[in-house]
């Protein structure tokens, strides 16, 4: 395993995602959802993962895991790799040793995450129980208790069912599974999504506490800016299963480049100024059963011309760091009060 | 918990009564004398007018009524026999057991088969398995009991001469009777485990389950089965009063005694006492079962004893909390 990892060159990356395309084969047609996606993650870093729905975020997190539902899920390409080993190449037993243990989850919606029938301490218990075979029951037990504290649910509510919680604390409750047994990564899809404002507050101070407090490398899958500019370090834009715009949080929000990253910012409603209206980004989503042969946005940008038509152009490196997919060097002026809140 | 039971108990008696009024208003509509299958043909005009009146069947149908259910709730006396003069009640207790058993059996078969062909059929989905199983189960479900009786006997009794083709008590005898029955029984049960477990491996904590890293296995016996549970039980208990009333064919073929076979005899000998006896005995057992299954879902589901708990256990625990 040492070898495998000194032939990786980018030892520091822990998740690397090279070319990924995964395609929904339903009866009404092909879903191209992911388009060549390729970015990484290094240790203890925070990626925000911003788009639209139905944009291919959560296709991504699956692929990850290796849980995308076949059918209709197909990988058409790509590789995945952790700690310089490709995912897409383990076996269905080294894959269950690595979920929960390496790379854990946080679903979107806790209602329905957590198993009705089953106390939440069982829950959390379980997937210690799993990746630690040698710990006696007691020490499962007393350990899940601490995790259920360190999400800051008492102990003593060890034995109850998620339905005698409110949603904000199975919130915690999913938390606490996902960083019961340390991981390196945990990719959070929408986690705050299904939760109202306060309790939204709350969960992502959390979990950017305990972020801090594990050094676990986090994918932040949202559609709130907010959020991003909160705890990541590093953001990817993502339009129609392609990723638009990646670069530092600073790149993404001082001056982002992508017409779709720009509209996204246009669209949001600013506290300093009074308008009557929020500006939207024209037009639709792309179909993802039709996508062009061209740029995927071109229907719905500001700044589209002839040329764009004739190519579906590829990410490229603006400044160190910052990537941009798109043929004009657009320079969108961001407004740091988006990061204020 | 218990306050929920003795109220279900309690529920029995307007079902009871309910069930009884039906049973004595088919008794006065239903054609034919009593009176003709107990005496003789060459019996006189007075001699049959004297054992109606023994009978109390020149009385009022209402009076008819309350003297019988007086007789229960005093004495628990359900009337004699018109055709052979012992007490009902024994009767229904000699028969009782073996049509219970026969039902339980069988259904507890049909549940064992049921439920991993089911899981299996759910988790293959679309695969040639799920298609055989459907087979199986489509097979079982439209061939009729009698037809299948009946080639078991030809089979197993006549050519192999394995099993006794008559119930004689003994164990070997029960086995075709119970089978029979479990196949029926079997079939709709798998397609209720099959849709309620795809209906759960498709949620939410089956996902996170995966993503936990535990192995399918255990994921289908520890998450999934005991959320699809809930209709499950809920076609094991309707099943099982269904085969209480309705092994009546299967018992004639194998002459069992059992009380399907007596009731129907004492129907067509206007034999009343023993009907009413027997329907009442049937469905107070059917309610019996219906209680029991309902109890069974608090285990299962622990959402449902917050329903089911009476409310003042659950302030309590709510303090305590």
């Amino acid at each position: 395993m040492k070898n495998k990892l000194q032939q990786n060159i980018s030892n520091k990356k822990l998740v690397e995602i090279k070319n990924l395309i995964v395609h929904y084969e339903t009866d009404d047609g092909v879903v191209e959802a992911v388009n060549n996606v390729s970015f990484d993650i290094e240790k203890g870093e925070v990626l925000g993962l911003v788009g639209e729905t139905g944009a291919g975020k959560t296709t991504i997190a699956l692929s990850i895991m290796n849980l995308l539902p076949k059918p209709p899920a197909h990988v058409i390409s790509g590789e995945i790799y952790l700690e310089g080993q490709d995912l897409m190449k383990k076996s269905k037993k080294e894959l269950q040793k690595i979920r929960g243990k390496k790379i854990s989850m946080v679903f979107q919606d806790p209602m329905t995450a957590l198993n009705p029938v089953q106390t939440v301490g069982a829950q959390i218990a379980e997937v210690i129980q799993l990746h630690n075979s040698s710990m006696a029951p007691s020490e499962i037990k007393e350990h899940a208790v601490k995790m259920l504290e360190t999400v800051g649910i008492p102990g003593t509510r060890y034995n109850d069912y998620p339905h005698q919680f409110s949603g904000g604390m199975k919130q915690r409750v999913v938390i606490a599974i996902a960083l019961a047994c340390e991981p390196e990564l945990i990719i959070a899809d929408e986690p705050t999504t299904a939760l109202d404002v306060t309790i939204q507050a709350q969960v992502l101070e959390l979990m950017k506490q305990l972020q801090k407090k594990f050094g676990t490398a986090m994918l932040l899958i949202t559609h709130d800016f907010g959020v991003v500019a909160d705890i990541c370090n590093k953001c990817a834009v993502i339009y129609a299963g392609e990723i638009v715009e990646k670069g530092r949080v600073e790149h993404i929000f001082d001056h982002p480049m992508h017409p779709y990253t720009i509209g996204l910012f246009d669209s949001l409603p600013t506290m300093d100024k009074d308008v009557e209206r929020l500006k939207p980004i024209k037009g639709a989503v792309a179909d993802p059963t039709q996508l062009p042969p061209y740029c995927s946005f071109y229907d719905r940008c500001d700044y589209c011309t002839e040329e764009c038509k004739r190519q579906n152009p590829a990410l490229k490196e603006v400044e160190p760091g910052h990537f941009v997919k798109c043929i004009h060097e657009v320079r969108g002026k961001g407004d740091e009060d988006h990061g204020a809140d | 918990m218990l306050w929920y039971i003795v109220k279900r108990i309690l529920y029995v008696i307007p079902v009871m009564l309910g069930v009884l009024i039906i049973v004595f208003a088919l008794k006065s509509i239903m054609p034919g004398d009593p009176v003709d299958m107990i005496l003789p043909t060459t019996a006189t005009a007075e001699e049959r007018e004297a054992k109606r009146e023994e009978l109390g069947l020149n009385d009022p149908i209402i009076v008819q009524f309350v003297d019988y259910v007086k007789g229960i709730v005093t004495e628990l006396d359900f009337g004699t026999s018109y055709k052979t003069g012992q007490p009902v009640s024994e009767e229904l207790m000699q028969r009782f057991p073996i049509t219970f058993i026969l039902a339980l059996g069988s259904v507890l078969l049909g549940t064992l088969l049921a439920i991993p062909l089911g899981i299996l059929s759910a988790v293959k989905q679309y695969t040639w398995i799920d298609s055989l199983i459907l087979v199986i189960s489509m097979l079982a479900v439209s061939i009729p009991s009698f037809w299948l009786a009946l080639m078991f006997l030809s089979l197993f009794s006549v050519e192999l001469g394995w099993l006794p083709s008559i119930y004689d008590a003994s164990l070997a005898s029960w086995i075709m009777p119970v089978i029979v029955i479990a196949l029926s029984a079997m079939s709709g049960l798998t397609r209720i485990t099959r849709s309620s477990m795809l209906e759960v491996i498709r949620s939410d904590y089956i996902r996170m389950a995966q993503a936990k890293g535990q192995t399918e296995e255990k994921i289908i016996t520890r998450h999934a089965l005991r959320n699809a549970m809930i209709p499950i039980l809920a076609a094991v208990g309707n099943s099982l009063g269904t085969q209480l009333g309705g092994a009546l064919v299967i018992e004639t073929i194998f002459g069992m005694p059992g009380i399907g076979k007596y009731i129907t005899d004492a129907i067509s000998q206007r034999n009343f006492p023993a009907v009413q006896g027997g329907v009442i005995l049937l469905a107070f057992v059917f309610t019996f079962v219906n209680l029991v299954v309902d109890l069974s879902y608090t285990f299962v589901d622990p959402r449902l004893k917050g329903t089911i708990v009476t409310g003042t256990k659950r302030k309590k625990k709510a303090a305590a909390a």
